[in-house]
């Protein structure tokens, strides 16, 4: 990005300020002035190469989906798999569709499969070696295009299990917050920083062979995290509206979940949980 | 007499396509003609180009399909239209 600016300015303005201009980068990271040498020795000195493999369907021409190479130089790029592919779709192939927005593991947009296992593109470091990596669109889900795959049946069952507060009783100080105790709210902890990237979802076979029966892990961390509450008034009726051959018991606790939490979480922790309040 | 067994894809093509011409017979008369302009072109154009055996793609249109026609069945929904596209195969 920044070889691109200094280019411009090289080209538009006089050539006692293009020595000027050339200056700037040097001063203004390290790695603009780097790219600038790599881009005139050609990549020689010291590249650090790698392959990327790439998942590729496109439905405007529609054929059969294939995994496409991309060759990376390290050295000139950052160290997440998302820097990659910023890369790859700026410089080398325009494309190539992906999901991404806050870059730094918080939104879930950018959740694919890297090297066989589900997670954030931006918070997967990339791995350093001669050997490809391949990344691949979220296991067992549609894919729209590229890696981007169609989420609706995932945002559709977390609606199922209604996650806001429901209260029978008004508060017992009108208009003002409901109390909980530090206790009570550390209930939650381990089920609020759920980001719904479906990573987990994704990653649990029983949920790729029952996608529409079976809630999956995020949904039903997240209907524990209601039950949970000590505020909700719901329990009983969200307790029996889970209670279901396959919306909940289809977890054969399998904890592919666990691995696969980008931030840490333990789904599967949460559904014992949940199976063990149902009496 | 008539076509042999349809299959399962076939058959949820006309499912479809029987659904959005249901969906167009609750609109008024001028709307209800361009929907079902707009339906049937697209139909037959895809049932021409498309290979019968691209099920991937043909997958693709279904359930594409099938969240137009969930919109179109809302009725906050007031009409539907298309634009031709020329995509260069570059």
């Amino acid at each position: 990005m920044a070889s691109g600016l200094i280019g411009r300015l090289v080209g538009t303005k006089p050539s006692k300020l293009a020595t000027a201009a050339r200056l700037i980068p040097a001063r203004w990271t390290s790695t603009g002035a780097e790219a600038e040498t790599k881009a005139s020795s050609g990549g020689g000195r010291g590249s650090n190469l790698k392959t990327f493999q790439i998942y590729r369907w496109n439905p405007d021409n529609p054929g059969k989906p294939e995994l496409k190479d991309y060759q990376i130089d390290l050295k000139d790029c950052g160290p997440m798999v998302l820097d990659a592919l910023i890369k790859i779709k700026n410089e080398m192939d325009p494309s190539l569709t992906f999901r991404r927005s806050c870059r730094e593991g918080i939104c879930g947009s950018c959740a694919m499969n890297i090297d066989g296992c589900n997670g954030l593109a931006c918070l997967t470091k990339i791995q350093d070696g001669s050997s490809g990596t391949t990344i691949t669109p979220l296991p067992h889900m549609f894919v729209i295009k590229d890696l981007v795959v169609d989420m609706t049946n995932f945002y559709n069952q977390y609606k199922s299990i209604e996650p806001w507060l429901k209260r029978k009783t008004p508060a017992s100080v009108p208009a003002k917050e409901i109390l909980q105790s530090k206790k009570d709210r550390a209930k939650l902890d381990g089920m609020y920083e759920c980001i719904l990237c479906a990573c987990c979802s994704t990653s649990c076979p029983s949920y790729w062979w029952n996608p529409e029966s079976y809630l999956g892990p995020a949904a039903l961390l997240h209907a524990n995290r209601w039950i949970s509450d000590s505020r909700d008034e719901y329990t009983k009726e969200r307790l029996e509206a889970v209670d279901d051959e396959f919306k909940l018991y289809r977890c054969h606790t399998i904890l592919n979940c666990a691995r696969a939490c980008p931030k840490g979480l333990n789904p599967g922790k949460q559904i014992a949980h949940i199976k063990q309040l149902q009496r | 007499m008539g076509a042999s067994k349809l299959s399962g894809m076939q058959k949820q093509v006309l499912s479809l396509y029987r659904g959005f011409l249901r969906a167009a017979r609750s609109r008024p008369t001028e709307d209800r003609k361009r929907i079902e302009m707009i339906v049937s072109t697209e139909f037959r154009h895809n049932s021409k180009e498309v290979d019968r055996k691209n099920f991937q793609y043909i997958e693709y249109l279904l359930r594409l399909g099938t969240k137009q026609l969930d919109q179109l069945k809302s009725p906050d929904i007031v009409s539907l239209s298309s634009i031709k596209v020329v995509t260069s195969k570059t």
